[in-house]
């Protein structure tokens, strides 16, 4: 029996009244529920959906892509990367997105639903789509509008009708602490440390290949060598066993849970630090490049590519497939690798932990008359810092692990604290959002210490920060006078006018370049052929890992290198005949 | 490889081919031609070369050839001659003809260049900084042949138009649509062709000087090449006009020679890329470069191309065109096949009654003749012949000779007008309506397909896209001020290629495939229009493929509409463009596309008079108010043919009425015959312009005030619309004023010590005492407009004097030419306009007040009133612009030293008040001599401001609100960022909105108090779907960007109050609102709140398109309110209702009612 009670008259009345009321607003066509906007639900990815679900991903190059695909598939992922956004995937990132975006805004976005729309095409429902892949991209906690992506790819996916289908965001400040952890995506630290040595690995092949490309001997061998050298890392990379506690130790620890779970957590960095199973690997990549013949005296001048972060690492429309261009237009390309963005974001914690430093105990830094508060307060400094002070060395020494295991061929990274020193006085280094002060240190940095001819900074249509920190290289340019420096606007269309931009400064620095070379030929006394025979004679000379010193004052490749065999010739007691004549 | 005798230099261009030939022994040039290719560049080329060989003797084996321009590279490859970059090309031949040339600027077709020659002091070098447009063509010989073609000026009278001493108007350089919509409405005021012509070379130069030099100086010698820098005088005059004064403002050294000399125009100029490329080429191995005669480019031009065609139309998906097959074709022929119109016949001698309907457009005028029962009756057009009145004196004259050829008379019962000419039009005919065309065609859809859900009316300017829900016009997108798509440009593209426009369909049907555009904009696809030619895309394809394009610019660019099929099934199409074919299959053919996944077809019909359409609405409109029992004053038929006119813009006719004295034009009408003016008629106030008896004077002017003369009856409107504005507050406009006073605060400086115990004491007692003295610059842009309060607070309180903090003027034109020539990127343009307000305060605040600091913060973080949000970050660009504006100042020379001022862009973090006291300090601790105490006092002072500034703004919002739903009126709300604000950067379209009759609130003045907030969220709150009130999340997850969410919660605001409408402002390039575009939409728009909004507003101020929104707008919301009155009063009809009900109840229910029992 139903629990009863009874209505008094006014409640009876009120009944009725409402009645009447919802009877009359409908007559009049009143009654019309004020429904208002929230934003679609998110739908999780659980764990259980694991095995079943295809982990997308995109916005690096096709080597780094490659090699977190091995890392994850290694973890139990099904995992794969989208294409190299095309301007394709830009128009219906345009269609299916906001007006005025970014361009990598519309390439990342349309890329995406370019993707979804061929797995449709090659017969896959929308509702299978949706069910079985999830793409996971990083997010970021602004200033600019990157961290908005998340929500951009969301709204193309629903315009074009893979309403539902589920975007899960990493924050790229977070680190471990992942707020958006989706219980299907277990962020631990296997995830990360899978994330991370693919991009140094990524970056440091990358770097090599385009190194070597320019003076193959053979053409094309150095990406035949490359295609092996991924496939045969992406093995190595798949089949990494991440350290696990075992055995009876395991055991005696799991009866302590948190104990276990540190133990493993320190296990986990002694492996990464201690272990060499990539280094080795390295070396079996290196001893493959190494084999490459190149001819070092091809005076071609060396672009140094910065600018905004996804529009200098994507090898495809998204930049007008500027490497590819410019090495056919004769230069050498110098990638950015992504560690120096991976070392700019802890350093950029750092500095934030310096400037609040004691900010809780007053605005005023206590003099350090008042010793024992100053103390205290630079002591709780430095215990803050350290740790981030443990993962740049930390990050650095595994890069230079990996660079050694390649003849130390591939450029060291650029150290933060000269970047700072070098860009601030133009760009404000506190000043947040897309590449901060890096772009403005990153051309002075390579033009100073004679690693560039030009430098080359593609900047994306509407990129908030990079437009203003190419406002502030005006005054770069005009003070550092002997400066190449171009950026282009990549707008997803027009690439020909781009083209010819690049071309356009590319002659001064083919100018700079040739006139560089020539001086170092004549300054060995001897000439070009004659060089060239004494190179042909020495073998070693002719592989990619052989060292070269780098000489004050000159950039380019073969005129270090004509230098440097001319000394080696003088040594070897080579006579120059032109000189004799 | 035998002996080189020749090097010969070739440029294709985007217009013309140029080759030159040099004969090695010699080093002399021995022959040169340049010829226009019209789009046939392989062929041009190929003609050349042909009569070169024949005339000088070079062939494959004896010569070297270099070739420059946009179209060589793929042509030089079939040659063998290698490609120079044209900048590298002309800057050679500039350095070996004219070693004491420091700047050259090259205009070409689609390029513009500039190369600056500077010298490395230290090394005795020269540097080349070249610059070069992005794929823009704004500032370029394209805008000029675009405006040319549309004033259809003979080329050799374009070269011999002047510059100097020629009356300037204001157009727009920026884009090459902006200036034609400028020039669009100059012609129409009667401005003639050569002070037309003369203000875009000033907007093109202006232009230049401000993008192209990305801040550098044109020093002297300047070299002046290109098509329209060498061949139309006023284009060299104006370069002679504008760079001295740089020169001038600068202090650069100028030597003692006559202005032709050091900004000059070299013989031979059109040659010099090709000659450079030749220059380019001695550097280069003998190998380089061998010519191997013209066969494979012959080759290419009779088959290759083809092959090439075909094989990228295989890869683009099949050769696809318009149509699949004529089946296809014939099917849609027959579908969409007019209905001829046949105009009624009368018997002789009928007396025929109608209204008439007339469309004033920007290309044409049009008029209808409209029965009592909505008949039309006949029609008339005419392309327009630039003076509205005298295209309807025609068109009126033929619908009246159409009715009398008949033997019949005509009887106009009504007359209603529409188009961009209405307010004319309707004054000088005594017209009974003049209507907004958004109101005209929705009107005239209606009409003939009742069911209508979606309107789609392309024009020749414009592109309107009005959504109805029951017959009512529910929303409307129209384009702001870009054409891209619209019909105009598809007939400019169909006359480019020398295709009739009634042929354009025949032509792009007859395409078996065509290249894919870029939807947006205009200028954008005019270069791709020129590449897609370069790549060898024939006619026929282009045009199919810009006839493909146009649906995307309709929904995807102008109305960003992706998902069709939640507006409705039944479109209309209508407007001039629907007569082109090509254009309506391609639209139903998107339209349709977007219905597919619904398994659904729309109804997509092209309106029987779709070229008309406009003008039927005013004709209705016209019959309406009859039938409503008014009776028209048309000055009648017989008068029409009378009518004269003249027009007047000069000196004569500027405003004095305010500070802005803007030029009017007079158009003085005359409808009555010489023996009917009476004295009366002649007016009683002394003009400038006498009228002469009869005439009546129609004034065009920008704002009320100037559309009289008398002061008397100017000051009889501004009393009027000073009444408005009490009645209506404007917290825009408010905000905008009051953000910069000093909101006098205690001063709370440490007393200046007595007694002086030490050196440091000394030296900060020094700068203590200095403070009374010292003045501090601050630029009115960016966050400034909701932080200022907080700076002057805190520097007043330190014993800086209120006056001596000196701000820069408010944004405007002249403020912006001015400093503009110094910015070197193109961001937003409030970032933009960082560097011309620094420039006034250097240039002239400076002048007028010594100043010591300019303080220009880069504010990183704003404090937040909301909750639960991730950040409150200031967007990057605002942050960051003081860098670039410090760039500007100190890239040539420190013009700061220079003027004895330091500049400050201090760092600060406004949303982390401690840490905010820590920099401004560290900032200002040796400038003003500060202790830390005081400094902090300064700082509490500051944010005691700011906090008062916030109050006070919330308190008169709250009391506009209470008294908007007292009266039940509508308020609009605005949804921007700070600077939107600033009467330059929002084209005072909200005080616009204030004269209609709505007050104006901002976001930062909607009130936050419990009351109200729990009024209007408290239901959301209590059920957990936000956290508080002034929580975002469960619209906008992405929450750190302080400006961007505070627009989410201003929507939800709007959204949630009945007495409020949404009004959203957005700059062009704004990367935080563009993510938000959809939220801000949807969250109003789901409530059923009005929205309306202007995006993409940048410099220029497009004011026919602003007048257009904002009639629509304001006809849309009469009738929103006046279904919220009819709603209120069925309410009240309700509540009375229910009231008789209840006691009806009361009565029987009750003593004796016994209460039933029910379940629960």
């Amino acid at each position: 029996m139903e629990p009863t009670q009874i209505q008094s008259v006014d409640e009876i009345i009120q009944q009725r009244l409402a009645e009447k009321r919802n009877a009359l607003m409908a007559e009049a066509g009143l009654k019309k529920p004020v429904h208002h906007f929230e934003r679609p639900k998110e739908n999780p990815f659980l764990k259980s959906q694991r095995g079943t679900t295809k982990v997308l991903f995109g916005g690096l190059t096709w080597k780094h892509e490659k090699l977190i695909q091995a890392a994850w598939e290694g973890l139990g992922y099904i995992a794969e990367p989208v294409e190299v956004p095309d301007v394709k995937a830009f128009q219906l990132g345009k269609e299916y997105g906001n007006n005025g975006q970014c361009n990598p805004t519309y390439f990342t976005v349309g890329n995406l639903v370019q993707h979804l729309q061929k797995l449709e095409e090659k017969g896959m429902s929308k509702q299978e789509i949706i069910d079985k892949h999830i793409f996971i991209t990083a997010g970021a906690c602004g200033p600019c509008r990157f961290g908005m992506y998340e929500a951009e790819y969301r709204l193309a996916l629903r315009n074009s009708g893979f309403d539902g289908f589920r975007v899960i965001l990493f924050q790229q400040s977070g680190g471990l602490n992942q707020s958006d952890a989706e219980q299907g995506l277990d962020m631990n630290l296997d995830f990360f440390l899978g994330i991370l040595n693919a991009m140094n690995m990524g970056d440091l092949i990358n770097d090599i290949a385009y190194q070597i490309r320019p003076y193959e001997v053979t053409k094309g061998e150095t990406d035949r060598v490359l295609g092996e050298c991924m496939d045969y890392l992406f093995g190595v990379m798949k089949n990494h066993k991440p350290f696990k506690l075992e055995g009876k130790i395991a055991k005696f620890l799991r009866a302590l849970p948190s104990a276990a779970s540190t133990t493993e957590y320190v296990g986990k960095f002694l492996s990464q630090l201690l272990g060499d199973e990539y280094v080795k690997a390295f070396a079996e990549v290196g001893r493959r490049f190494n084999a490459i013949e190149i001819d070092r005296t091809r005076a071609k001048p060396i672009v140094k590519i910065t600018g905004e972060f996804w529009a200098q690492t994507t090898e495809g429309d998204g930049n007008f497939n500027m490497f590819p261009f410019l090495e056919k237009e004769g230069a050498q390309v110098l990638v950015e690798p992504i560690g120096t963005w991976i070392m700019y974001m802890i350093h950029q914690v750092v500095q934030k932990y310096k400037d609040q430093k004691g900010l809780e105990d007053g605005a005023t830094l206590p003099s350090w008359s008042k010793f024992g508060k100053r103390l205290s307060i630079e002591s709780n400094y430095r215990k803050k810092v350290a740790k981030l002070k443990v993962a740049e060395r930390i990050f650095e020494r595994e890069w230079n692990r990996l660079r050694g295991a390649l003849g130390n061929m591939p450029h060291a990274l650029a150290n933060q604290y000269e970047l700072q020193r070098e860009g601030h006085p133009y760009y404000n280094s506190r000043a947040g959002g897309g590449e901060g002060h890096l772009e403005v240190a990153k051309n002075i940095y390579y033009s100073h210490k004679d690693l560039a001819h030009m430098v080359l900074s593609v900047k994306p249509f509407g990129c908030m920060p990079s437009t203003q920190s190419d406002g502030a290289q005006a005054a770069v340019v005009s003070q550092y006078k002997d400066m190449i420096y171009l950026p282009i606007e990549t707008s997803g269309e027009g690439a020909v006018n781009a083209h010819s931009r690049v071309q356009m400064a590319l002659g001064e620095a083919k100018f700079k370049c040739k006139a560089e070379f020539a001086d170092a030929v004549k300054s060995t006394g001897y000439t070009l052929p004659e060089i060239q025979e004494y190179i042909q004679a020495h073998a070693e000379l002719k592989t990619p890992f052989y060292h070269v010193p780098h000489y004050k004052g000159i950039v380019g490749v073969a005129a270090s290198f004509v230098k440097h065999v001319g000394e080696r010739m003088a040594k070897d007691g080579v006579k120059a005949q032109a000189k004799a004549a | 490889m035998s002996e080189t005798k020749f090097l010969v230099g070739v440029d294709v261009g985007s217009t013309t081919v140029k080759a030159v030939v040099v004969e090695v022994a010699t080093d002399k040039m021995i022959w040169s031609d340049y010829q226009r290719h019209e789009t046939k560049q392989p062929e041009k080329t190929l003609e050349l070369l042909k009569e070169i060989e024949d005339k000088t003797g070079v062939c494959a084996g004896n010569t070297r050839m270099f070739i420059t321009g946009s179209g060589g590279g793929g042509i030089g490859a079939r040659l063998g001659a290698k490609f120079v970059q044209e900048v590298n090309a002309v800057s050679l031949a500039v350095e070996k003809l004219h070693p004491e040339v420091q700047s050259v600027v090259e205009l070409g077709g689609q390029d513009a260049k500039m190369i600056f020659f500077k010298e490395i002091e230290e090394s005795g070098k020269k540097k080349k900084m070249p610059t070069m447009n992005d794929k823009c063509a704004g500032g370029t010989g394209a805008v000029i042949d675009k405006i040319n073609a549309k004033l259809r000026i003979p080329s050799e009278q374009l070269c011999q138009l002047g510059h100097t001493g020629i009356k300037l108007h204001p157009v727009a350089g920026k884009c090459g649509v902006f200036a034609e919509s400028d020039i669009n409405s100059l012609q129409k005021m009667g401005i003639p062709n050569d002070e037309l012509m003369a203000s875009l070379f000033e907007s093109i130069i202006v232009q230049n000087l401000s993008v192209l030099t990305r801040g550098n100086t044109l020093k002297p010698t300047v070299l002046l090449l290109g098509g329209p820098n060498c061949y139309i005088k006023g284009m060299k005059e104006a370069w002679r006009n504008n760079i001295p004064k740089i020169w001038e403002e600068r202090g650069v050294e100028v030597p003692d020679k006559p202005i032709e000399e050091l900004i000059k125009v070299p013989e031979n100029a059109q040659y010099y890329a090709a000659l450079g490329a030749i220059e380019y080429g001695k550097t280069e191995d003998e190998d380089i470069g061998q010519y191997k005669g013209a066969g494979e480019l012959e080759h290419y031009i009779k088959v290759g191309r083809q092959e090439e065609m075909a094989k990228k139309a295989a890869q683009s998906g099949g050769g696809k065109g318009l149509i699949k097959d004529e089946a296809e074709l014939n099917e849609f022929l027959d579908r969409y096949k007019k209905e001829k119109f046949i105009p009624t016949t009368f018997e002789a001698g009928t007396v025929v009654e109608g209204f008439i309907g007339l469309d004033g457009g920007s290309t044409s005028t049009k008029a209808v003749l409209v029965s009592k029962d909505k008949k039309i009756l006949a029609k008339a057009y005419q392309l327009s012949k630039g003076n509205p009145i005298q295209d309807t004196i025609e068109v009126i004259g033929n619908l009246q000779k159409m009715i009398e050829d008949q033997g019949c008379t005509m009887n106009v019962l009504g007359i209603g007008t529409t188009g961009y000419a209405k307010d004319i039009l309707k004054d000088t005919l005594n017209g009974d309506a003049a209507i907004v065309e958004t109101v005209a065609h929705t009107e005239s859809a209606l009409h003939f397909y009742p069911d209508t859900d979606v309107i789609v009316d392309v024009g020749g300017q414009d592109i309107k896209v009005m959504i109805l829900k029951n017959g009512r016009v529910k929303d409307f997108k129209l384009n702001t001020q870009c054409s891209a798509g619209n019909g105009y440009f598809l007939q400019s593209t169909a006359q480019g290629f020398g295709v009739p426009v009634e042929d354009f369909a025949a032509k792009a049907f007859s395409a078996k495939t065509f290249p894919e555009f870029g939807y947006g904009c205009a200028v954008f696809m005019q270069s791709d229009i020129v590449d897609f030619q370069r790549q060898g895309w024939k006619p026929e394809e282009i045009m199919a493929g810009l006839a493909n394009v146009l649906p995307k610019n309709i929904w995807l660019y102008v109305s960003q509409i992706p998902n069709l099929s939640s507006l409705g099934t039944k479109f209309v199409l209508q407007g001039g463009t629907q007569h082109n074919m090509a254009a309506v299959k391609s639209q139903v053919d998107f339209i349709e596309s977007r219905f597919k996944d619904k398994g659904l077809k729309p109804d997509v019909v092209v309106h029987k008079h779709c070229g008309e359409a406009g003008a039927i609405g005013a004709g209705i409109e016209a019959a309406r108010l009859y039938a409503n029992g008014h009776r028209t004053k048309f000055i009648g038929l017989d008068r029409v043919k009378e009518i004269t006119y003249r027009t007047t813009r000069s000196e004569e006719t500027r405003c004095y009425f305010c500070k802005n004295k803007c030029l009017r034009t007079f158009i003085d009408v005359k409808t009555k015959s010489t023996t009917e003016i009476k004295a009366e008629d002649v007016p009683v106030f002394k003009s400038k312009v006498p009228l002469e008896p009869g005439e009546n004077r129609i004034i065009i002017a920008t704002c009320e005030k100037g559309t009289v003369e008398d002061v008397n009856a100017m000051r009889g409107i501004k009393k009027g619309l000073d009444a408005i504005k009490e009645k209506n507050p404007n917290m825009v406009h408010w905000a905008a004023e009051n953000v910069w006073k000093s909101f006098k605060p205690p001063l709370v400086a440490d007393a200046i010590p007595e007694k002086i115990k030490n050196d440091k004491m000394k030296a900060r007692v020094e700068l203590m005492k200095r403070r009374a003295e010292l003045k501090i610059g601050i630029p009115r842009v960016l966050n400034q407009y909701s932080t200022n309060p907080l700076f002057t607070a805190y520097f007043e309180s330190l014993g800086i004097q209120p006056q001596n903090i000196v701000y820069s003027d408010f944004t405007d034109e002249k403020l912006y030419k001015d400093g503009a020539k110094r910015g070197a990127i193109d961001p937003c343009f409030p970032s933009k306009v960082g560097i011309p307000h620094v420039h006034n305060l250097l240039f002239t605040q400076h002048e007028k007040k010594k100043l010591d600091y300019i303080f220009f913060p880069m504010i990183d973080d704003l404090l937040t009133p909301l909750k639960n949000v991730q950040a409150s970050r200031a967007c990057p660009t605002v942050t960051a612009t003081p860098e670039a504006v410090k760039a500007a100042f100190t890239k040539e020379g420190d013009i700061f030293a220079e003027k004895g001022i330091k500049y400050l862009d201090t760092f600060v973090n406004v949303g982390t008040p401690k840490l905010f006291e820590r920099q401004m300090f560290e900032q200002f601790v040796d400038i003003l001599g500060l202790s830390p105490e005081e400094n902090a006092r300064a700082v509490a002072e500051g944010y005691k401001a700011l906090k008062a500034f916030d109050d006070t703004q919330r308190i008169m919002g709250r009391e506009t609100i209470e008294m908007l739903e007292k009266e039940n009126r509508l308020g609009v709300v605005l949804l921007g960022r700070p600077y939107h604000n600033d009467p330059g950067i929002n084209h005072e379209i909200l005080e616009e909105f204030q004269k209609l009759g709505y007050p104006v609130l901002t976001q930062d003045s909607l009130p936050i108090d419990r009351d109200i907030l729990d009024r209007l969220f408290g239901e959301e709150v209590e059920k957990g779907i936000v956290s508080h009130a002034l929580d975002v999340k469960d619209a906008w997850k992405n929450s750190y960007s302080e400006n961007t969410t505070r627009k989410v919660w201003a929507a939800k605001f709007a959204a949630r109050h009945p007495n409020l409408v949404a009004l959203e402002l957005s700059s062009f390039k704004c990367g935080h609102d563009a993510p938000v575009y959809t939220v801000v939409e949807e969250v109003i728009e789901h409530s059923g709140t009005p929205y309306f909004c202007f995006k993409d507003i940048d410099e220029n101020k497009p004011t026919g398109s602003i007048k257009i929104r904002l009639e629509t707008m304001h006809y849309f919301l009469t009738r929103y309110r006046e279904d919220m009155l009819k709603a209120e009063k069925k309410l009240e009809g309700i509540e009375a209702e229910l009231k008789a009900y209840e006691e009806q109840l009361r009565r029987e229910l009750g003593a004796g009612y016994q209460p039933s029992v029910v379940n629960l």
